[in-house]
């Protein structure tokens, strides 16, 4: 074959791929330009406007306002710093129990212990059935069948509903939170696991280590990549998480939100303009989104930097 | 050594024993929801029967399933469900009279359609950034992988604006829009993937003549069908379930699991417990009977982080 033959060849052959690449990312870089790029920009530009009814067509009318959706953003979350504390209190019940458990529960079935399979099917069982159906049945359970339970056994008369006491109610969250979070940690933690060399296992087990000495020397370092991504994942949902508060009060629990649970029920109610009983505008709802990110974003990167830094060594 | 053996042994226990009770909890909380939906109102709650079987004396002149009936007519007794906006200068509403039929429907469309686009915007996407090593495959995946770690916080304003001015808000389109993305973590298992594919396959297609889309949808796509329906079925769960994307993008277009929301939650159409839980099975036994047959797929080891060498 020539040279100019296959410099033929190699040029129609880079071409067919050049073009089928482009038009094979075309549609889902399109849908990722429109609904991530352009949403998220829009939502910068919202936090500059105001939208107002038009006196003159059918529609509104568009104005830029500086500062002043973020001045009534932050009015909101001033107002509103228990829904802060709440979320803190709900990321850190998972950070500092529900993570911890996850790790302790994939490292028993990574060993393979007594009926592992059985108990990961079991934790996996949450991300299988709806959140609002294990929600609604703990809700039940709690309030009713726990109550008439301890009750009988103790004698001592207990408030209930237990969800809607305001001194029992957060704790419920907490512990359902808790209890359902397993999911795809442990997917995810004993796939990481597995993928431990076995040598190095057996030759730490011939020096005589024990399962702590093992899971704290050679597992959590090894598998502490995905370890890190748990955490930045978790800081990432601060203040996004509400879904589990949804689905035990559904629209009406305000009274014991997250900001990630109020953030979603005011969008559901809010308009371009202010009407019916929404309490915000899309506008002043972007400022305020805007504000949290700007909040979340350096303690995520400055987290993320830290845990690379500290991480155990494997050495 | 006789140290090590007995501390291995009591923290053998002590987590076999936490797993235990978790699994109790688990399983009994399914279990008292069936035999509960079961039940008759007047043996639960007037009786207090919170805990054993149906008492045969308070249920016997009603059927064993008499409160599953009651679910499904309850959606009949759903106000309409409305919506009223703006695109641009233009009015739209929409309004929709709910049926468990119509629910059932979008929720196939929605779990089903979602799964597919989503498992197959991955895995093009994922296909193409590990196949072809331009810059462009590079920068694809730097940004997949920052939009996971940025935390945006308050979008929905910013998508309904979106949608509606795309004139696609409460409809179906809406989720054919959204759900065909490529962002997330099976984007990352799919480049994995099609990386640890040899490269061999391919030329020896390309040497044959075969076309770069035929190189894709029968090497490559066959080559990658367990993986591809992993991801669907996990995908498939994850949007029958799914209540609150339906509740805030598609309000007159309800799923199942919205509707469930809508009766027990919004509107109080089923006020009693028993029904409540007979609502909750309907939707939690499909699932469940697809996580019994395919739990290995389902739960096939999917590794996202890595292992550090």
């Amino acid at each position: 074959m020539s040279k100019d033959n296959i410099k033929l060849k190699t040029y129609s052959r880079n071409r067919s791929r050049v073009i089928f690449y482009t038009l094979m990312m075309a549609l889902p870089i399109a849908q990722m330009l429109i609904f991530y790029v352009i949403v998220n920009a829009n939502m910068f530009l919202m936090a500059f406007q105001k939208y107002e009814y038009s006196a003159t067509s059918t529609g509104y009318n568009v104005s830029f306002v500086f500062l002043d959706n973020f001045r009534t953003a932050w009015v909101t979350f001033t107002n509103n710093f228990i829904m802060v504390k709440r979320s803190l209190i709900l990321f850190a019940a998972n950070m500092f129990i529900g993570f911890p458990l996850a790790l302790i529960f994939s490292f028993y079935i990574y060993k393979g212990f007594a009926l592992s399979k059985f108990f990961k099917l079991v934790l996996f069982m949450p991300q299988v059935i709806s959140g609002l159906i294990f929600a609604l049945l703990f809700k039940y359970l709690v309030n009713d069948v726990y109550v008439q339970v301890v009750s009988s056994i103790t004698g001592a008369e207990i408030q209930y509903p237990l969800s809607a006491q305001s001194s029992s109610e957060l704790g419920v969250i907490i512990f359902y939170n808790v209890w359902v979070s397993f999911g795809v940690k442990i997917l995810l933690f004993s796939g990481s696991m597995s993928g431990i060399d076995n040598s190095l296992v057996e030759s730490a087990e011939l020096d005589g280590v024990n399962l702590y000495q093992e899971f704290r020397y050679i597992t959590f370092p090894l598998i502490y990549p995905t370890v890190v991504q748990f955490i930045v994942l978790g800081l990432v949902g601060i203040f996004t998480d509400g879904m589990h508060i949804l689905a035990l009060y559904g629209k009406k629990g305000e009274r014991i939100a997250s900001f990630g649970y109020y953030l979603f029920i005011q969008a559901d109610k809010a308009d371009y303009v202010l009407e019916g009983s929404a309490r915000h505008t899309y506008s002043d709802l972007s400022a305020l989104g805007l504000l949290l990110t700007a909040m979340t974003l350096p303690v995520t990167v400055i987290v993320k930097k830290l845990c690379n830094k500290f991480g155990p060594s494997t050495d | 050594m006789k140290q090590k053996k007995l501390l291995d042994r009591i923290i053998k226990f002590l987590i076999f024993a936490i797993l235990i009770i978790y699994a109790l909890s688990m399983t009994l909380l399914l279990l008292w929801g069936f035999i509960t939906s079961l039940k008759s109102d007047i043996d639960f709650t007037i009786m207090g029967n919170r805990i054993l079987l149906p008492s045969t004396e308070w249920s016997k002149n009603e059927l064993l399933f008499f409160n599953y009936r009651l679910f499904f007519e309850s959606v009949k007794e759903l106000p309409p469900l409305r919506t009223f906006f703006y695109t641009g200068n233009r009015l739209v509403s929409h309004e929709t009279n709910v049926t468990f039929l119509a629910m059932v429907i979008n929720t196939v469309l929605y779990a089903g359609g979602g799964a597919v686009l989503s498992t197959m915007a991955s895995c093009i996407v994922g296909y193409l950034v590990a196949k072809f090593k331009f810059r462009f495959s590079k920068f694809v995946y730097g940004f997949a992988l920052t939009i996971m770690i940025i935390p945006v916080v308050g979008s929905y304003p910013s998508m309904l604006a979106v949608l509606r001015t795309l004139g696609v808000y409460d409809t179906y389109f809406t989720h054919v829009l959204q759900k065909f993305t490529f962002g997330g973590m099976y984007f990352f298992v799919f480049v994995a993937f099609f990386e640890g594919m040899s490269d061999a396959y391919f030329e020896a297609a390309e040497i044959d003549g075969a076309s770069q889309m035929k190189i894709f949808t029968h090497i490559a796509i066959p080559l990658a069908i367990k993986i591809i329906s992993t991801v669907m079925l996990i995908h498939f769960v994850s949007y029958w379930n799914d209540y609150s994307s339906p509740m805030i993008y598609t309000p007159t277009l309800p799923t199942l699991a919205t509707g469930i929301s809508l009766v027990i939650n919004e509107y109080i159409v089923l006020a009693d417990i028993p029904s409540q839980c007979a609502a909750c099975m309907t939707l939690a036994i499909p699932i469940l009977l697809i996580f019994i047959f395919f739990n290995d797929k389902l739960m096939g080891n999917i590794s996202m982080g890595g292992i550090k060498e």
